[in-house]
């Protein structure tokens, strides 16, 4: 059931609050994609970590 | 998500056997499996349920005593010797395989040469594989294995996609809001954004510490921050928590007041019994006190009573007495008698010898017959013969009331007799300990429910209490870290991260809430549309709090007043419309879809699971009565596979085999 689609109201949701920041929006899908593969607990604290680090290092360079 | 292919190796009556379901063209996704009754139709879903959650939940009663292993497997089973039990279910997505793989081994121990038998499990193996659109595939097993079985059917939603027709009955009585509100969160996906929001929470929290470390004064906010989010969390878990007690004691007595329907209300009856017999017993008393007065009453009337003949006769001769004028006495004998002899009248006037005079006082005196003494006497008589002749008439009348009293007091207690009989009559027969049992324990959970229905108001405050409080202490922290110019790095990372939860949180909380909306305008266009009833009901609503309930068209709530087949109805027209609005696309496998529905309704039903099919795979099973006339017409337009399955003829395994058509259409 939970495969790689995404219900598309989570998608519609999210791109409703990201409108004008098409990076963000593209920074949540993906962490949600990475959900879906339902990443251990561990896993997941350096991946947030490291996603926001990429995410700002972009946005502010 | 679909179900292409299933292989059994010696489960219960599937001993070889493969299922391939195989989508037709210009077909929809819809097979449906039809059986008599104990050939193995029900082990399909048990299998499949086995196969992915080591249960078995639709076992019959038959079934629930035999092995699992094929009976002919046992049957020539060599002794101490192993033998293996497997289900495997291949599935596929648009672009994924998966396939589960269930083993089970079993030894087998004869019993004074082939007597009977005696099996124990030995080991299992439970394997996952995921094959990618690339091809390549990953095998997981025990624990990592049971993870992956999530991604195809969550454990705790289950009852969503694998229901029996004949306990979809129950669904709404076991289904309480927080279920509902699970099988909602779990199939939209939002449980997603909800898992996101933790971890970025801890990322954030991680982020927090880091920036604790470089200032003292953050880091003192911080641990502030900290202690309010564990007052969030304890009462969150308490809030969880009483809820959690509610539904266990709505569960419960639900659970116990079915137990106790079509039985009598024993409680009240004693009660009412008791009454009964107090008030017997002041009747009776009242009954033997009438008694008694009567005897009483007898008793000093009775010589009265002996007496009456003669006092009637002395009467009539007295009467007789009066008639002739000898009593009263009305001239005095004597006094006459005395003026014949002195010949002088009592006026001095003399009565000559065979005078005139003389001859009438003669004449009077010979009239005479009692002395005036007898005469007084007797009238004297007669006044107390009279007051015996009223006693006697008071009698018959005191006698006729008090016969009455006592005959009314006698139908009164028989009356009261009969109420007593008639309760141990509705009371015969019934565990009355079992009963009282179930009805204290029927009052324990109300008392459960109410109590925790009032912690939960405590509870709600508590909580956004701490959450205001945690919200002023992250504004706070903000401006510090704002004011630190050595975190620049840091608070940007912060920043984001507590806006990701934000949008995060929103999202949840909007999606949840039009998620309910549609499914609560769904299962209502779906429960009218299939509910043979076409102007009775108004509305279905998903409350607040996520419990369903049916409105009326004269405005009430008429869930509690639902039959079974009202229950499936709104079960099948929920379930369709959770599937339909939340976007998943699991199969759906239905054992007996019309077991408790009749007529029309089952074409209803046949209509919108054919409809269904178009968008998920639908399993069917039914018996040949389900599958009538004008269901089958309705199924074969749009079936790929109509499989019909049949026992050998020692009655140990079951053939599948294509169904021959009658052509309804």
């Amino acid at each position: 059931m939970i495969g790689p689609k995404l219900n598309q109201q989570i998608v519609t949701a999210i791109n409703e609050k990201t409108k004008n920041d098409h990076e963000k929006r593209k920074f949540i899908i993906e962490v949600l994609f990475e959900e879906i593969k339902h990443l251990e607990h561990w896993h997941f604290r350096g991946y947030y970590k490291n996603k926001i680090r990429e995410y700002n290092k972009q946005r502010y360079k | 998500m679909r179900i292409k292919k299933i292989k059994f190796k010696n489960y219960r009556q599937y001993k070889d056997v493969e299922i391939i379901l195989k989508k037709k063209e210009n077909k929809n996704d819809l097979h449906v499996f039809i059986s008599v009754m104990g050939t193995g139709k029900s082990n399909l879903l048990n299998a499949i349920n086995w196969c992915l959650f080591k249960e078995e939940p639709f076992l019959s009663r038959k079934d629930r005593k035999s092995p699992q292993l094929n009976l002919s497997i046992v049957k020539d089973a060599v002794d101490d010797e192993e033998y293996r039990m497997r289900v495997e279910i291949f599935a596929e997505t648009l672009t994924n395989q998966i396939s589960f793989l269930r083993d089970q081994y079993f030894q087998i121990h004869k019993i004074n040469n082939d007597q009977g038998y005696n099996s124990h499990e030995t080991r299992e193996q439970f394997i996952t594989t995921l094959i990618d659109d690339n091809g390549n595939s990953k095998l997981y097993t025990d624990e990592e294995a049971n993870e992956k079985v999530k991604l195809f059917v969550p454990y705790g939603i289950k009852d969503y996609f694998f229901f029996d027709g004949e306990r979809l009955d129950k669904y709404f009585k076991e289904a309480t809001g927080q279920h509902i509100k699970n099988a909602i969160y779990q199939i939209s996906q939002v449980e997603l954004l909800d898992r996101s929001r933790i971890h970025m929470q801890k990322t954030l929290e991680g982020l927090q510490k880091d920036a604790g470390k470089k200032s003292p004064e953050i880091e003192k906010t911080r641990k502030e921050l900290e202690g309010e989010n564990n007052n969030i969390k304890t009462h969150s878990n308490e809030l969880e928590n009483c809820k959690k007690q509610i539904a266990i004691a709505k569960k419960n007595i639900n659970k116990l007041e079915d137990n106790l329907r079509g039985m009598p209300d024993t409680e009240k009856l004693q009660k009412q019994k008791d009454s009964l017999k107090d008030d017997f017993i002041k009747q009776e008393k009242l009954y033997t006190d009438k008694i008694k007065a009567k005897n009483e009453f007898l008793f000093s009337n009775g010589i009265n009573i002996f007496l009456w003949p003669t006092t009637k006769n002395a009467l009539e001769t007295f009467n007789k007495l009066e008639d002739d004028g000898q009593i009263p006495p009305t001239h005095d004998k004597d006094l006459l008698q005395k003026i014949i002899t002195k010949e002088k009248c009592i006026c001095e006037r003399d009565i000559k010898c065979g005078s005139i005079e003389e001859k009438a006082i003669l004449s009077l005196i010979n009239s005479i017959k009692l002395s005036p003494k007898t005469s007084q006497e007797l009238t004297k008589m007669k006044e107390e013969l009279v007051s015996n002749k009223n006693t006697v008439e008071l009698y018959t009348r005191k006698n006729s009331s008090i016969t009455k009293e006592i005959k009314n007091l006698k139908e009164v207690l028989d009356g009261i007799d009969g109420k007593i009989k008639d309760i141990d009559r509705q009371l015969a027969g019934f565990d009355m300990i079992k009963i009282r049992y179930w009805r204290e324990e029927i009052r324990k959970f109300e008392e459960l429910r109410d109590e925790n229905h009032k912690s939960l108001g405590i509870f709600e405050t508590l909580l956004s209490n701490a959450k205001n409080k945690f919200k002023e202490l992250t504004e706070i922290l903000n401006k510090e870290i704002l004011r630190e110019s050595k975190l620049e790095n840091l608070r940007n990372d912060m920043l984001l991260a507590q806006d990701i939860i934000k949008i995060l949180e929103e999202s949840n909380e909007e999606i949840m809430n039009s998620m309910r909306q549609q499914i609560e305008s769904e299962t209502e266009k779906r429960f009218l549309q299939l509910h043979w009833k076409k102007n009775t009901y108004k509305e279905v609503k998903i409350k607040d709090d996520y419990t369903i309930s049916t409105i009326h068209n004269l405005g009430f709530d008429c869930m509690d007043t639902f039959s079974g087949g009202e229950r499936e109805v709104l079960a099948l027209a929920f379930s369709t419309a959770l599937h339909n609005i939340s976007g998943s696309d699991s199969m759906i496998v239905i054992d007996r879809p019309f077991a408790m529905v009749s007529g029309i309704t089952t074409e209803y039903i046949a209509n919108i699971l054919s409809e269904i099919s178009s968008e998920r795979q639908v399993i069917l099973l039914l018996t040949p009565n389900d599958y009538s006339k004008k269901v089958g017409a309705i199924l074969e337009k749009k079936a790929s596979n109509i499989f019909e399955m049949k026992l050998s003829k020692n009655e140990r395994e079951l053939k599948l085999e294509e169904y021959k058509y009658v052509n309804y259409t």
